[in-house]
This record gives structure tokens, C-alpha cells and sequence, in this order.
């Protein structure tokens, strides 16, 4: 496991991301837009997650409005982690701290090592169907573990979701076991590769 | 990693997002044809990404491009790609134009085509026709046959003359 950078301050406060040998430490972050960003890869997802779809989570849809409905969804976050980037550190609702919620549903923002998802709100009446994993390591500062095409309720009930939380347990346990608490700690790993 | 990349941050990452928010509209078309280029090929047997690029006479890395959807088509690529494929890749939503009749009937009259037809103006016609039907007149007995297809789907009505 390594990281990078995505975007981030002086006092590297921002966004960062693992980056995986299974994908030859490609920038977690950036291959899973890479990917999104492929139509064919989307079409191509969901038709093989048919069951999936058609399991009623995300209502009566066809193929092609789940299509749109997931690049939709791509668009408006590429445009918000824009934001999000010009807007380090700052008080405001165009921030990280404004996109990543706890990613377990009833815990309170700001523990330690916090597991933190983001997810668009309804749009619509429709349900946002992409998610993105981090680790919160304090306050402004993120780190991307993953990210999925989500469609079921529970992570449980599909073999990809499961495995974006097994991600996060890991990463979790990688910040941990090398003391990353702090930006702080993030500057000298950037400074010692 | 140096000092001054952090600060930087990954410029790359941000070029490509920027690109991606600013070309969003075509970048959907793009993206559309790309996929629908996909579903087309998966229908055809014996064909894949190399026959049509060989059908192109391009190079399999020139449509391996074009299903990832972020190449800025020309209407000449378009249209090649279409005649490949023997699939319409992009059509035209009919507007205002495609509702003027240019000839009005009288029912009883017959067209040149021996076909009987409607006493009725073409904007009334019209009006009572949804935008997307295709209407045929014929002669049946004593009736006229309305063929109408709405959405795709084939409703006929009998009106006695």
C-alpha cells in the first residue's frame, strides 16, 4: 500500500489516496474515475448486475436510465470534488468536510481513523448509485481507500461492496500500524519517498 | 516525492476533471454513441471491435478510442461508423416542421394512390396524433384504417365511413 496526493495544502491538509499493488499502485482516486468515466465499462457493469438492478433497490428502471442515472451521478461529483478542491480548509458548505459522511450511519463525525463515505444526495427521488471510501485522518483531510457502483441496500449483498469494506478495515489498520494521526505525519511520508 | 510536489498535488488528476466538467455535453454523446456502438456489436454475430475496425479500415486502437467515449466525433466518423455498423448511431427528434402536411383531403376523395381519405385539416389531423405517430390511410371494405404507432408500439383503429 502507498499513497498520494490529489489535492492538498501546504500543510497537506485535502484529499489523498492509497494506491493498491494489485493496480500496480495506480492512484486508487484516479483509477476508479478512469473507469467510471468509460461508458463502456458502465453499460457493460450494470448489464452483468442486471439481477442486481432488477432486485427492486433502485425501483423500476430500464438499463439505459440506470446508465445515465450512474454517469449523472459521476458528473455532478467530478464537479463538487472540483469545488471541493479550491476550497481547502475553508468554513464553508463546498468543502471535504461537507461531502464525507460517516460511513457507518449513526456515528458522529470525527473520531479517529473514521471510516467516512461520500454519496450524493437524492436527486430527483432517485438514489445516488456511486460511492467513494475514505478514511477521515482530521479535519480536512481524507484519504481514499475505494470506491463502488452500488446497488444493493446492504454492502453485504454483493461481492464488490464487500470488498470496499474490507478495504477500508485495511486501510484503517495501515494508518494505524504507521502512526499516521495527523497531515502532519502525512507531510514527512511524502517527504521520506 | 519533493517538498514542492506536495503542494502541487496531483496536476494531472485536476487537467482531466477540469476537461471532463468543461466538455460534459459532448463528452455525453460521445459517451452514448460509444455504448451504443457496444450493444450494437454484442447483437451481431461473428463481428467484434476488430472486424468493425477493419470494416472502418481503421486501426482497432482508433476504435478502442471510441468506445471510451471521450473522442470528439466528426459527423463523417459518425456517419462511417453508422454504415459499419448497418445501425443509425445518432437521429433527430422530430420538431415543428415535421408536423406540416403539405397536402389537405376531403373524406371521400381518393388519392392518386386509389386510398381513401379524411375530411380534415392537417393541423387538426395533427393535433390528434401524437408527435411521434405515423399515420396511413387505406381503403378496407367501408372503413377507413387508421395505423398508428405510439412509442413503438402498433395500435390500429376502424372508423366506419
Amino acid at each position: 500500500m502507498k499513497l498520494t496526493t490529489i489535492f492538498v495544502d501546504e500543510n497537506c491538509k485535502g484529499l489523498h489516496s492509497f494506491c493498491y499493488k494489485e493496480h500496480d499502485f495506480l492512484c486508487e482516486f484516479d483509477r476508479l474515475f478512469n473507469l467510471w468515466n468509460n461508458p463502456v465499462y458502465i453499460r457493460r457493469y450494470l448489464k452483468e448486475n442486471i439481477s442486481y438492478l432488477q432486485g427492486g433497490f433502485y425501483g423500476d428502471i430500464t438499463l439505459e436510465e440506470a446508465i445515465t442515472e450512474v454517469r449523472r451521478d459521476i458528473q455532478v461529483m467530478q464537479s463538487e470534488i472540483l469545488r471541493a478542491s479550491i476550497n481547502i480548509s475553508k468554513r464553508n458548505d463546498e468543502n471535504l468536510e461537507c461531502l464525507f459522511r460517516p460511513f457507518h450511519n449513526l456515528e458522529i463525525q470525527g473520531k479517529d481513523y473514521q471510516e467516512v463515505k461520500y454519496k450524493l444526495e437524492k436527486w430527483e427521488y432517485k438514489k445516488s448509485k456511486i460511492r467513494l471510501y475514505a478514511i477521515r485522518l482530521s479535519q480536512d483531510t481524507f484519504i481514499i481507500t475505494g470506491g463502488a457502483i452500488k446497488l444493493v441496500k446492504l454492502m453485504e449483498d454483493h461481492v464488490d461492496t464487500v470488498k470496499e469494506k474490507e478495504k477500508l478495515k485495511l486501510a484503517r489498520n495501515w494508518l494505524k500500524a504507521n502512526d499516521f494521526l495527523f497531515e502532519d505525519n502525512l507531510k514527512e511520508y511524502y517527504e521520506e519517498e | 516525492m519533493k517538498k514542492n510536489d506536495i503542494k502541487k498535488g496531483n496536476k494531472d488528476w485536476s487537467k482531466k476533471l477540469k476537461f471532463r466538467v468543461k466538455n460534459q455535453k459532448w463528452l455525453d454523446y460521445s459517451a452514448k454513441i460509444a455504448m451504443r456502438i457496444d450493444a450494437v456489436i454484442e447483437d451481431k454475430i461473428n463481428f467484434n471491435q476488430l472486424s468493425l475496425a477493419e470494416t472502418l479500415k481503421v486501426s482497432p486502437q482508433q476504435v478502442s478510442k471510441i468506445l471510451k467515449g471521450e473522442q470528439n466525433l466528426t459527423l463523417k466518423t459518425i456517419g462511417n461508423l453508422s454504415d459499419a455498423l448497418g445501425f443509425e448511431l445518432i437521429s433527430f427528434p422530430p420538431y415543428k416542421d415535421s408536423y406540416i402536411r403539405l397536402m389537405q383531403f376531403e373524406i371521400g376523395d381518393y388519392s392518386n394512390n386509389n386510398e381513401i381519405v379524411f375530411k380534415s385539416s392537417s393541423n387538426e389531423i395533427n393535433k390528434n396524433l401524437n408527435a411521434n405517430q405515423t399515420k396511413e390511410t387505406s381503403q378496407k371494405d367501408e372503413c377507413i384504417v387508421i395505423s398508428m404507432n405510439m412509442d413503438g408500439r402498433t395500435n390500429s383503429k376502424e372508423i366506419a365511413s
